[in-house]
């Protein structure tokens, strides 16, 4: 169904209901594996997808298009994942700063997680990087995303996005060899 | 060396079974009811951010504001022995040298006696009364 045609049944008050519906089915997976991928634990990332709904629901009213709809909700995921991490960092009792080592055990221990051994090692690998630039590398290399759609999202130039991402890959098969 | 593309392009994480098709109807029941879905964690973490620091100010009120022991109940709680201990190791005067330190002549005693009665409450009777009772 086309974004124009999910929003037309969404605006209209006899439809909205199975509107949301469809648009919950239709992107809940992109936005799971969005959040996943960046706050690893699955109960958070199940709250922070929830979430990201309730709000797309509260604000789709206010929805211009002169962005695409994918645009509009992957960057309304994008920033509860930035915002969400940033809490985490300052509830930490021990540092303010690191959630990294705390991440990094949830992916040896965790039973949601699995795969071999150098997979987790480019996960923890990961996890080094600053959040906007693991959000870059997350888009490009998992989700095959274009530079410029990614650039939309983050509202970053590709120019600026390509920097990140080829220093992102050296930084993690660094990690990956040490 | 190892390179990125040697790394086969796989999802590690899982997600517990039906979960996408329970997620729809989650998001709708919260969509109507209005509610948060973690009512519990909210919980923890308004007590984490207020009942801590009310409990550290109530505990820290508790040691400022207790008042000292008196310097009886102090004393109650040290044992006799260890006060005859320690008055035998350090009360010691020698004579000698209270006499050494001590050279007044007889006419500064006297100066001194008289101030210390003249400072004295007591009329010449009582004193008497009571050195003689003191004496028996």
């Amino acid at each position: 169904m086309e974004d124009s045609e999910l929003l037309s049944k969404i605006r209209n008050p006899d439809t909205r209901n199975y509107g949301i519906n469809l648009l919950v089915r239709a992107y809940q997976q992109r936005v799971y594996w969005h959040v996943r991928k960046m706050v690893i634990d699955h109960d958070d990332a199940d709250d922070i997808t929830q979430e990201v709904f309730i709000k797309i629901h509260n604000a789709i009213d206010r929805f211009r298009e002169d962005a695409r709809l994918f645009t509009w909700i992957y960057r309304i995921a994008t920033n509860e994942c930035l915002n969400f991490l940033n809490k985490k960092r300052k509830r930490s009792f021990f540092s303010v700063e690191d959630i990294e080592p705390e991440l990094s055990a949830r992916i040896d221990n965790s039973p949601d997680i699995d795969g071999d051994e150098i997979q987790r090692k480019l996960q923890k690998a990961l996890l080094k990087l600053p959040d906007k630039q693991r959000l870059v590398f997350n888009m490009k290399y998992f989700e095959d995303m274009p530079y410029e759609q990614i650039a939309e999202i983050t509202s970053t130039s590709v120019g600026a996005l390509k920097a990140s991402y080829h220093h992102a890959v050296k930084k993690i098969e660094d990690f990956i060899n040490e | 060396m190892r390179k990125l593309e040697d790394i086969p392009k796989k999802s590690i994480f899982k997600v517990p079974e039906g979960y996408f098709d329970q997620l729809p109807i989650t998001v709708q029941a919260r969509m109507v009811s209005g509610s948060r879905r973690s009512p519990v964690k909210t919980a923890m973490s308004f007590s984490l951010k207020y009942a801590l620091p009310v409990a550290a100010l109530i505990v820290a009120g508790i040691f400022w504001f207790r008042p000292e022991p008196s310097l009886e109940n102090q004393l109650e709680d040290i044992d006799t022995e260890q006060i005859a201990l320690y008055l035998e190791s350090t009360d010691r005067v020698d004579l000698e040298e209270v006499h050494e330190t001590i050279d007044w002549t007889s006419s500064e005693i006297d100066d001194l006696e008289d101030a210390v009665y003249s400072n004295m409450d007591y009329p010449n009777e009582d004193l008497l009364e009571e050195l003689d009772l003191e004496n028996l």
